[in-house]
């Protein structure tokens, strides 16, 4: 690993000169990673083959041999603030070791005359982004669920 | 052990047994009874030089530390989780779902067989004739933190509408949000479709 990280950085300064190769490699999360050591020790493993890229530029990486059993597959997050949930279903069950198939194989799957985008779970990011569901007391359009009648005394 | 015991017994009986409380102590050994120098076991000087190094360089200590050393330049096992993750099965019990056919029309036919099976009784399912003449659901509502993700709903389900998905990431900071009803689970099902179809493509053979 450290004989590609060097071999890596070598190249990219050679490429850019010393300050272009720091900027992409903040760009591209590399600084990041240097205070995070679990985003490190997927940032800095150059040896898996790119199987794919979903919508949101998570990229997914295989490595089949020389790797202990379960950690052969493995996603690096666009999004700096890594979350597990910002797995599409396309990807979710190939990433999971559900199915062998891919998001292209899954294409077929894909419902054509409905289905929403996939979006992270976003709680606790602030109100707006939660759902509200029809008895939320934040939802404006909140169910009356009164099953009776008032009696209005007779005047 | 034998000796002592007796001898216990010949001191008790001396005194006439005054089992009193405030005689009582919690050494096996009465403190009268100090073991007689023959009865204690011989020391030779290697022993004792043995023992006082023991204690003197704390060498339990340092197998304890070394044994730790070692375990901390061992392989890693553990899974690098939010990057890596865990093998899961295909019929993994996870969030709800409500499903549509192929047309965009909800399964769901109010049957309230799940509502009926639901050991935890976390569904809650009001129904009426819709205005095309078609049974469907008014209200369906999944407690998600009364269910016990048992999967009886997704077993007694006719139609296949109710199914529990893949994902297990649905944590909530407000137990409101965990109080899900129609449209969210609609939005599930819709949500993720493919992999539920996916899902059942691969255990189809087996049930």
């Amino acid at each position: 690993m450290a004989l590609s990280l060097a071999r890596a950085a070598f190249n990219a300064i050679r490429e850019k000169g010393v300050g272009g190769a720091l900027r992409s490699a903040k760009e591209q999360g590399y600084l990041a990673a240097l205070l995070d050591g679990n985003l490190a020790n997927e940032k800095f493993r150059f040896d898996g083959q790119l199987i794919g890229t979903d919508d949101f530029g998570n990229e997914y990486y295989e490595k089949t041999t020389g790797v202990q059993h379960g950690r052969h597959r493995w996603v690096v997050y666009k999004d700096r603030t890594y979350n597990a949930s910002s797995i599409p279903p396309e990807w979710h069950g190939w990433l999971h070791h559900i199915t062998d198939r891919t998001a292209e194989q899954l294409e077929g799957l894909k419902p054509r005359r409905y289905g929403i985008e996939h979006t992270r779970n976003r709680t606790g990011e602030g109100e707006q982004y939660i759902y509200h569901a029809k008895g939320h007391a934040l939802n404006p359009n909140k169910r009356d669920w009164k099953r009776y009648q008032e009696w209005i005394p007779a005047e | 052990m034998l000796r002592l015991a007796s001898r216990r017994l010949l001191q008790a009986e001396s005194t006439g047994f005054r089992w009193v409380a405030a005689n009582r102590d919690f050494h096996s050994t009465p403190a009268s009874a100090a073991p007689t120098p023959e009865a204690r076991e011989p020391k030779d000087w290697s022993t004792v030089l043995d023992k006082s190094m023991n204690t003197l360089f704390l060498a339990e200590l340092f197998r304890g530390m070394n044994l730790a050393l070692k375990h901390f330049f061992d392989k890693k096992v553990t899974i690098n989780y939010p990057f890596e993750k865990g093998p899961l099965s295909p019929r993994f019990r996870g969030e709800h779902a409500l499903r549509r056919y192929a047309t965009g029309e909800e399964r769901c036919i109010a049957c309230k067989l799940c509502e009926a099976v639901c050991p935890a009784q976390a569904i809650t399912i009001e129904a009426e004739a819709r205005e095309d003449g078609s049974r469907r659901t008014t209200r369906y509502d999944i407690d998600m933190t009364k269910c016990i993700y048992c999967g009886f709903c997704q077993e007694a389900c006719p139609v296949d509408a109710i199914v529990e998905g893949p994902n297990f990431e649905f944590v909530t900071e407000t137990h409101e949000e965990l109080l899900y009803d129609k449209e969210k689970l609609l939005q599930n099902g819709d949500r993720w479709e493919t992999e539920i179809a996916e899902n059942l493509r691969t255990e189809g053979l087996y049930r």
